[in-house]
Order: C-alpha cells, then sequence, then structure tokens
C-alpha cells in the first residue's frame, strides 16, 4: 500500500468516516432485504387471494405497512383452516353416503347400470352382472350397446339415447333381449350446466311376469269362448246391481244388445211379483256367502216373462262381497218364485 | 327434551366503501375471530357492503368454510348474512 492510501485510512479512522460507510451499506441491505420480503408477502398474499376467488392486493389501496399489521397471510390461513375443516366433514358424510350406496347397489333385487355420456359403463352392481354379464368379466369402460345388446351400433330404441335426448327419466315397458323381458327404467345425472354427465338405467326382469299374463290372458279367452257358447244364461252382477258381464245365451234370451248392459240393473229384469224374494235370496248372499238354487222369474225387453231356475254364488274380497255369479236356464213352471 | 334454541347474537359490520380484496379480507377476518360462536350458531354476522364484487367473493368463502349465507340488497347496498351451517 503506497503512503497515501495508507494515510487517508488513518484519517477516515479518526474521522468515523468508514463506519458511516459500514452502516450506510448494511442500511441499504437491509432495505433491500425488506423490500424482498415485501414482494415476497405481497406474491403470497395474492396467491392465496386467487385461490379464495378474489382480486389480487393493490399497493394503493394496502401499502407494506399496512399489510404488515392487517395480516392477510394470517387471515386467509385462518380461513383456510376452516375450509378445510368443512372439507374433512363433508368427505365423512361422502362416504357414509357412498357405503349406503354400495349397500343399496349389493342388496337392490333389479339390475342398476351406471354408464357415462358416451355411453361407457362406470359401475354396475351384483345383480346386473347376474342378469346379463358373465361371472368375471371386466366390462368397465366398454360401450353399453357392446356388453347389453351384443351390437357395435346402439339400437334404433336405445333407452340411454333418448334420456341424451330429452334430458329427463323415463321407464320402458318390457324391453325384449335375449328371449328375456325386462321393465327399464333410465334417470339422467347432471353436472351444474345442465348437461348429461351419466345415464342410470335400472332393468327389472319381468319375464316370469309376462308369461304369467299371457297365460292368464290365454286362460281367460278360453273361460270367454266357454261362457259365450254355454246355452245356459250366465250373469256376474256386482252388490250395486249393474251387470259386470252377461253371455250371449243371456242377451238373446233376454232380448238386449252388448250396448245395453251398461246401462241395466237386475232391478230391470226381475219381475215385479219376485223382486222381494230375489233380492232377499242376494242380501242372504252377499251377507253369508251362502248361495244355492234359486226359481225366479225374469222380463225380456219386450214385456215376456221368462222363468229360469240357476244357481247363484258370491266371490269376496277382503271380506267385502266382490261380484255374484249365476247361471240360469229356462223351466217350462209357470213362474213361481222359490 | 329438546332446549329450545337459542337466538344468535347479531354482530354487524359496515364495510361500504371497500372493495375487494380487502372487503372480502376484513369480513375473513370477522368471521376468523367468532368461528367457534358462528360455528354452534350463538353468533349471526350481518356484513354492509356496497361492493358488487364482494356479494360472489364473501358468499363463495363462507360457504366453503361450511357456513350458511344470505345476500340482500338493500336500498343502495347489500347486505350478507352468515351464520351456522346446515
Amino acid at each position: 500500500m503506497k503512503l497515501g492510501e495508507r494515510l487517508r485510512g488513518v484519517v477516515d479512522n479518526l474521522s468515523g468516516g468508514g463506519e458511516t460507510q459500514r452502516l450506510v451499506a448494511e442500511n441499504d441491505l437491509l432495505r433491500e432485504r425488506e423490500r424482498q420480503l415485501h414482494e415476497y408477502m405481497r406474491s403470497k398474499v395474492n396467491q392465496l387471494l386467487r385461490v379464495m376467488g378474489t382480486l389480487p392486493l393493490r399497493a394503493e389501496e394496502l401499502d407494506d405497512k399496512a399489510m404488515r399489521e392487517l395480516d392477510p397471510i394470517g387471515i386467509v390461513a385462518d380461513s383456510f383452516a376452516q375450509v378445510l375443516d368443512h372439507l374433512n366433514t363433508i368427505n365423512e358424510k361422502m362416504k357414509l353416503a357412498n357405503d349406503e350406496i354400495q349397500a343399496i347397489l349389493t342388496a337392490a333385487n333389479v339390475g342398476i347400470l351406471v354408464v357415462d355420456a358416451e355411453m361407457k359403463i362406470q359401475a354396475f352392481n351384483p345383480k346386473l352382472r347376474e342378469m346379463f354379464l358373465a361371472a368375471g368379466t371386466d366390462v368397465l369402460g366398454s360401450t353399453c350397446n357392446q356388453v347389453l345388446c351384443g351390437q357395435d351400433v346402439p339400437p334404433e330404441d336405445c333407452t340411454f339415447a333418448k334420456i341424451m335426448a330429452c334430458k329427463i327419466g323415463l321407464q320402458r315397458q318390457e324391453w325384449a333381449l335375449r328371449g328375456h323381458h325386462y321393465d327399464v327404467a333410465a334417470a339422467p345425472i347432471k353436472n351444474r350446466f345442465g348437461e348429461v354427465t351419466h345415464v342410470v338405467l335400472v332393468y327389472n326382469e319381468v319375464t316370469e311376469r309376462k308369461q304369467m299374463m299371457e297365460n292368464l290372458q290365454e286362460s281367460e279367452e278360453m273361460f270367454r269362448i266357454l261362457l259365450e257358447n254355454s246355452r245356459d244364461m250366465v250373469q256376474g252382477v256386482t252388490p250395486d246391481g249393474t251387470f259386470l258381464y252377461v253371455n250371449r245365451a243371456w242377451r238373446q234370451a233376454l232380448g238386449y244388445g252388448e250396448g245395453d248392459i251398461d246401462r241395466l240393473t237386475i232391478h230391470d229384469i226381475i219381475h215385479p211379483d219376485c223382486k222381494e224374494h230375489c233380492l232377499g235370496f242376494f242380501q242372504t248372499l252377499m251377507a253369508t256367502g251362502k248361495g244355492g238354487v234359486i226359481d225366479a222369474v225374469f222380463i225380456t225387453r219386450d214385456g215376456t216373462t221368462l222363468p229360469v231356475r240357476g244357481n247363484i254364488s258370491c266371490s269376496f274380497k277382503n271380506g267385502k262381497p266382490l261380484v255374484t255369479c249365476g247361471i240360469f236356464s229356462r223351466t217350462d213352471e209357470s213362474g213361481q218364485c222359490q | 327434551m329438546d332446549s329450545e334454541p337459542k337466538t344468535p347474537q347479531v354482530l354487524e359490520f359496515d364495510i361500504r366503501g371497500q372493495i375487494c380484496p380487502a372487503s372480502l379480507l376484513i369480513a375473513l377476518k370477522e368471521m376468523n375471530s367468532c368461528k367457534d360462536q358462528l360455528r354452534n350458531g350463538e353468533v349471526q354476522l350481518v356484513i354492509k357492503t356496497d361492493n358488487r364484487d364482494a356479494t360472489i367473493t364473501i358468499p363463495d368463502a363462507v360457504e366453503n368454510m361450511g357456513y350458511a349465507v344470505n345476500v340482500q340488497r338493500v336500498d343502495d347496498y347489500y347486505v350478507i348474512v352468515v351464520e351456522q351451517g346446515h
């Protein structure tokens, strides 16, 4: 070091100028650190405010000193703690709801299928597997038309397509697939914009019920033919006296057409001299269920008397008379009521 | 025996003149300070604001925190009622 520089150092030390420079430099460093710290705080505050869905802080709205005093990071942190508590509560409720749904799906005796808007299978219950799928096959992500209908293209009357089009729930009776019949109920699941994101399809197999209904209809048709072709007069009368059914022999004998029957009552066809006896018989029949043979006199449409003998019984439902059934034939007797 | 539900104490804050995000921060600060009473229904916060943005940001935050919120327009300002969640 040259002599001049050494002398300048001695002078600076004696006058305190070196310490001043050091303090100035340290002060600049601290200011810079504080500026960086405030910049960091402001960026973190703005990040949190964006998460809260609001605008960033403006410097003119909240200067650095005011920001430190307000402590926005502390405020938002406290709020986040409450948000997390709330989310935990919701999660617990959702888990419980999910467990309940899973239990319902497992216990349901109908097949339940959930597909997304692209018709891809997202979930199904054990009953649906039992109804449509081979054991162990993985069909999640496959399209519903491939798995259920066995077609690459959805059928024209596809229930899923109808739901996507109308966006409301619908029911379909007796959908047929491979010799089985199903009642299908379908409902859309929508997002907050009203778009259908999933469709829930519920399949209830009704093959046995359909077969029973067909058998019943066949049986009814057979009995109808038998009754219509019987030579005896057959009538079904409700407790209020209106006719539920009369056969062809009855209509021919009394001279009425099919269209007249709805307007008639039992009172219209019983001879006045016979009315007390017949109505008494009906009252006893409906009160006790005790039927039997009765002799009566009917009046035909043109006023001719028609002595008949018949057997009447009564069917009951829940302890109340439902209908009296009578089978009559003409007698040659002079019209005595017995 | 069920006890009668208590009528909550109403704490009112007027932050008219404040805009977001300051209005949201002030609302959150007040909610934080009485969160336990809010949670159990002892307190109901009534916040008055004339900042339209705050009628969206405050209710959004309040619902995310699990409280019930209702916004009503009164004359030239809004009243945001924050209370125990359902």
